[in-house]
C-alpha cells in the first residue's frame, strides 16, 4: 500500500506539472488555435534565468521575480512570433513555428549552460512526510497550486463573461472586437500567461531534481497529446488525459512483472501508445459524444 | 414512352445534432429535367444536397442514383456513378491554374491513364476541349491563371464549364446566382439550359432568385421547415397562398 | 576529399528525403511530420535485418523497404482515421515514442549504445560509391517529380490541399491520394536513411528525431511552389547553410547546437516570411 500510494504521489507530480503545460497550451489554442509547443523550452530558460539569479543571490524573491519578467518577455516575444501566423490562419505552419523556435531556445541553453545537470537546492531536498508517503516540498507546492491553478482558470473559462470571451475569439476576431474587446491585447495576455505557468513548472522542475536543457520537452510534447487526446475545446478532458498520460505509464513500469523489465525509458513509447488507443477510440475527445461531420 | 428515373429519394430524414434538418423527403426526378428547389433560408436546402452526394450521412430512407442504391457509398464512388455537384462557395479551385481545374474534370469523366499528358494525340484532344470550354464564356484569355484572380462571376462560369466537362447523369446545382451580377446571370442561365438540352443533363437546381429559376425549371420543389412542402411547375407554385407568405411575408 | 563528398551525400540524401516531405507538406498539404520516424525506422530494420538476423543486403534491403512500406501504410490508415491536427500531433508523438522504442527495447535495438559496424554493400564500399549511387537516386526523382506535377496525381494533391470536399465531388478518393502520398513520402524518407546508416555505419535512437525534421520541414516549406528547380535550391541551400560555421573555430561540443540553432532560427524566419504568401497573383475578396 505504501509503495502504491508512493507512486501514486510520484506520478501525482509529474502529472501536474504535464497538466500546467496542458492547461497553458489550452488557453493559447483557444485564442490563437496554434499548439505553442516551445512552451516547453520557454520552462527551461525561465528555470535557468531563475537559477543564476540564485547563485549569485541566494533569494528566492530576487530570483522568483527575475524569472516572472522573463517568462512575461517570452509571452510578449511569442505573441507577436505567432500572431502572423493566426491571422493568416496559417495555423499549423504556426505549430512548425513554434516547434523550431523551442528547438532553437533549447540548443541557446546548451551553448550558454552546456549540456551537464545543474541544481538549484544543493543537498537533501526538503521532505514533508505524510507517513504513508513521502512528498518533496517542491513536489506539494507543485500539486497543491497547480491544482488550484487549474481549478480557477477552468471556472473562469467555463463559467465567466472573460471565458466566453477568450473561447470567441478564434471563432470570430472581428465580431469580438465590436464587441468593444481589445482581441490583440486578450491573445497577448493569455500568451504571457501560459508561459509564466510553465516557468512555474520550469522552476518547481529545477528545484525538485535538476536542470537539463531538454528537460521541457518530454513534458510539454506529453501535453500537447493530453491537448489533443481529451479534447481541444475541452478542458475537462484535458485535465483527464493529463493524468492518464501521466499515472497509467508510471504504474505500468512499476507493476509490471519482471521478465518484461520495463523501465523509466520506456515511459515516452506508453504514452505514445495510450495516445494512439485514445485517439483511435475516440478522434473527438474523451468527452465527446459521436458528432456529425456536416 | 417510359422516363428514366435519375434520382430518386425515398422518406428522407437528416439529423444534424439535435436538429432534425430533413423530415420524410420523398421525390423524384428524370431524365433530362430541370427541378428547381425553393425555400426559406435554413429550411435544409444545401444539407439535402449534401446528403444526396454524402457530405453528411442519411438517419433513415434512401437516396437513388440511376436505381442504384448509394446510402453506404463515399462521395467520390457516387461522382463516379455520374452524379457531379457544385457548391454554395464554388466549386473550384482557386490555387490551380483554368486550365488545370478543367483538365481534372476531363481526366475523371474520360478516365483518362496517368500519362496521358506523354501522348501528342491525347494532349491535343484535352487542349482542344478546354479551349472550346474557356472560350464558350470568355476566360480563354486566362487559360494559365491561377482560377483565384478570376471575379466571383467568373468562379461560377468557369465552374459550370467544369460541370460540363465532367459528364455524369445528374447535376446539382447550389445557389448559381450568389454574388452574381444581373448580366452574368443571363450567360449562367444559358449554360444551364445549354447542360440540359445540348448534354441531356438532369439537373436539380437550388436558388433564391426565383425569377431566374422560374424561366428554367420544368418543375418546383418546396421545402418549408425541412420538409417537401408543395411540388408542381412554376405557375402551380406561384400561386401557393403559404408559399407567398412564407417568401415575402 | 572526404569531407566534400560527404557534403554531397548530405545534399542527395536530405533531397531525396525532401521529396517526400514536399509531396506531403507542400503540395498536399498534410502535415506528416512522421519522416524521421520512417528515416530512422528504415536504417534500424537494415542494421537489424543484417547483423542480428545475418541477411545478405539484398535481402535486408528489401525486406527493410517492405517494413518500412508497412509503417507508411499504418500511418496511412492513422490518417484516414483521425482529424487532420490529430494525425500531426500523433505523427509529431511518433518521434518521441520511436526514440523511446529504440532506447527500451536495446536486445533488438542496442538501446542507447545503439547499432554499430553497419557492412556496406560491395557496390557502395567507399564514400564516392555512395555519392554515385545516391547522385542517380536523385536525378531519377528529379525526373519523377517533374512527372508527378504533370500528372493527374499531382493535381490532386494540390486539390487535396485546397479541399478535399471539391476533391472527391470528383469521384477522386482524398483517402486513397492521401494514403499513397503517405506511403511515398515514408518510403522515400527510409531509402534516405538507409543511405545514410550506411554512410556513417552506425546508429543510435537519436538518428532522425525532431533535428531531422527541422531540415527537412525547411526544405519543403521553402519550396512550397509545384516545382523541382525551386526544390533543388532549397535543398542546397538548407544543407550548405550551416557548414558556414565550419569557418569559424567553435568548442566541438557546441557545434551541434549551434547547426540547430542556424536551422531553426531559419526555419523560423523562412515560415514567417512565406506565411500567407503561398499564392500568387490572388485576387483578395
Amino acid at each position: 500500500m505504501d509503495f502504491f500510494l508512493q507512486i501514486l504521489v510520484n506520478s501525482l507530480v509529474t502529472g501536474t506539472q504535464v497538466l500546467l503545460f496542458a492547461v497553458s497550451l489550452y488557453l493559447i489554442r483557444s485564442v490563437s488555435k496554434i499548439e505553442h509547443v516551445a512552451l516547453g523550452a520557454i520552462a527551461t530558460f525561465v528555470a535557468y534565468m531563475f537559477y543564476v539569479v540564485f547563485m549569485f543571490s541566494g533569494s528566492f524573491v530576487a530570483s522568483g521575480i527575475f524569472a516572472l519578467g522573463w517568462a512575461l518577455i517570452f509571452g510578449y516575444i511569442s505573441f507577436h512570433l505567432l500572431e502572423k501566423f493566426y491571422k493568416n490562419n496559417d495555423t499549423l505552419l504556426g505549430l512548425l513555428a513554434s516547434l523550431s523556435f523551442g528547438i532553437a531556445l533549447e540548443s541557446l541553453i546548451g551553448i550558454i549552460f552546456e549540456t551537464d545537470a545543474k541544481s538549484i537546492l544543493d543537498g537533501v531536498l526538503p521532505v514533508v512526510d505524510f507517513g504513508l508517503f513521502r512528498i518533496t516540498t517542491p513536489g506539494l507546492i507543485t500539486v497543491s497550486m497547480g491544482l488550484v491553478l487549474t481549478m480557477i482558470i477552468a471556472f473562469v473559462v467555463l463559467r465567466t463573461p472573460y471565458g466566453r470571451v477568450l473561447r470567441s475569439i478564434t471563432e470570430n476576431n472581428a465580431l469580438v472586437s465590436s464587441l468593444g474587446v481589445n482581441a490583440g491585447f486578450v491573445r497577448m495576455a493569455i500568451y504571457c500567461m501560459g508561459c509564466v505557468l510553465t516557468g512555474f513548472v520550469g522552476v518547481m522542475i529545477g528545484l525538485n531534481s535538476a536542470l537539463t536543457p531538454f528537460m521541457g520537452f518530454n513534458l510539454v510534447i506529453t501535453g500537447f497529446i493530453a491537448l489533443f487526446i481529451g479534447g481541444v475545446t475541452d478542458i475537462r478532458g484535458v485535465v483527464v488525459a493529463t493524468y492518464l498520460l501521466s499515472l497509467v505509464p508510471e504504474f505500468l513500469i512499476n507493476y509490471s512483472p519482471r521478465y518484461l523489465d520495463f523501465s523509466a525509458s520506456h515511459k515516452m513509447f506508453f504514452v505514445f501508445v495510450i495516445a494512439l488507443v485514445c485517439v483511435l477510440a475516440k478522434p473527438n475527445g474523451l468527452f465527446s459524444k459521436r458528432i456529425r461531420k456536416s | 414512352m417510359k422516363r428514366k428515373k435519375v434520382l430518386g429519394i425515398e422518406n428522407l430524414h437528416v439529423q444534424l445534432g439535435q436538429r432534425m434538418i430533413n423530415e420524410d423527403i420523398s421525390l423524384e426526378v428524370y431524365e433530362g429535367e430541370i427541378v428547381g428547389i425553393i425555400g426559406p433560408n435554413g429550411c435544409g436546402k444545401t444539407t439535402f444536397f449534401n446528403a444526396i452526394s454524402g457530405f453528411v450521412p442519411i438517419d433513415t430512407g434512401s437516396v437513388l442514383i440511376n436505381d442504384q442504391e448509394v446510402n453506404n457509398l463515399s462521395p467520390n464512388r457516387r461522382a463516379a456513378l455520374g452524379l457531379n455537384r457544385s457548391f454554395q462557395n464554388v466549386g473550384v479551385f482557386k490555387e490551380l491554374t483554368l486550365e488545370e481545374n478543367l483538365m481534372m474534370a476531363i481526366e475523371n469523366s474520360e478516365k483518362l491513364p496517368w500519362n496521358w499528358m506523354l501522348k501528342s494525340t491525347t494532349r491535343s484532344y484535352v487542349n482542344e476541349k478546354i479551349d472550346e470550354a474557356l472560350e464558350d464564356v470568355g476566360l480563354r484569355g486566362h487559360k494559365k491563371s491561377l482560377a483565384g484572380v478570376l471575379s466571383g462571376g467568373q468562379l461560377r462560369l468557369l465552374e459550370m464549364q467544369k460541370l460540363k466537362l465532367a459528364g455524369g447523369d445528374l447535376l446539382l446545382i447550389d445557389e448559381p446566382t450568389a454574388g452574381v451580377s444581373p448580366v452574368l446571370r443571363n450567360e449562367l442561365a444559358a449554360q444551364i439550359k445549354g447542360l440540359s438540352k445540348d448534354h441531356g443533363r438532369t439537373i436539380v437546381i437550388i436558388e433564391h432568385d426565383l425569377k431566374f429559376l422560374f424561366s428554367l425549371v420544368d418543375r418546383i420543389i418546396v421545402f418549408v421547415d425541412g420538409k417537401k412542402y408543395i411540388e408542381g411547375t412554376p405557375k402551380e407554385v406561384q400561386a401557393d397562398k403559404r408559399l407567398q407568405e412564407v417568401y415575402f411575408g | 576529399m572526404g569531407y566534400y563528398f560527404s557534403v554531397l551525400i548530405k545534399i542527395f540524401i536530405s533531397f531525396i528525403q525532401a521529396v517526400g516531405a514536399h509531396l506531403t507538406m507542400s503540395q498536399a498539404g498534410i502535415f506528416f511530420l512522421a519522416i524521421p520516424v520512417s528515416y530512422s525506422f528504415m536504417g534500424y530494420s537494415l542494421a537489424i535485418l543484417q547483423k542480428k538476423f545475418l541477411l545478405g543486403f539484398g535481402l535486408a534491403f528489401c525486406g527493410s523497404l517492405a517494413l518500412t512500406f508497412a509503417l507508411g501504410l499504418l500511418l496511412s490508415y492513422l490518417y484516414v482515421r483521425v482529424s487532420h491536427e490529430s494525425f500531426t500531433v500523433l505523427t509529431a508523438a511518433s518521434i518521441v515514442g520511436f526514440e523511446a522504442f529504440l532506447k527500451s527495447f536495446s536486445d533488438l535495438t542496442g538501446g542507447v549504445l545503439g547499432i554499430s559496424g553497419i557492412m556496406r554493400p560491395g557496390f557502395m564500399k567507399a564514400l564516392p560509391d555512395i555519392v554515385l549511387v545516391s547522385g542517380c537516386l536523385m536525378l531519377t526523382l528529379v525526373l519523377i517529380e517533374n512527372l508527378i506535377f504533370k500528372a493527374p496525381f499531382g493535381r490532386a494533391l494540390r486539390g487535396l490541399k485546397e479541399s478535399e470536399t471539391l476533391l472527391e465531388s470528383m469521384s477522386i478518393s482524398a483517402n486513397k491520394i492521401g494514403t499513397v502520398v503517405i506511403c511515398l513520402a515514408s518510403l522515400l524518407s527510409g531509402i534516405a536513411g538507409s543511405l545514410e546508416a550506411l554512410r556513417i555505419q552506425f546508429l543510435d535512437p537519436t538518428f532522425g528525431g525532431f533535428p531531422n525534421l527541422i531540415l527537412i520541414a525547411s526544405i519543403a516549406i521553402l519550396s512550397m511552389k509545384p516545382s523541382v528547380r525551386t526544390l533543388v535550391l532549397s535543398t542546397l541551400f538548407v544543407v550548405l547553410l550551416p557548414e558556414v560555421l565550419r569557418f569559424f573555430s567553435f568548442n566541438p561540443s557546441q557545434m551541434g547546437h549551434m547547426r540547430m540553432l542556424v536551422y531553426s532560427i531559419m526555419l523560423v524566419i523562412l515560415i514567417r516570411n512565406l506565411s500567407g504568401k503561398f499564392t500568387s497573383a490572388q485576387r483578395i475578396v
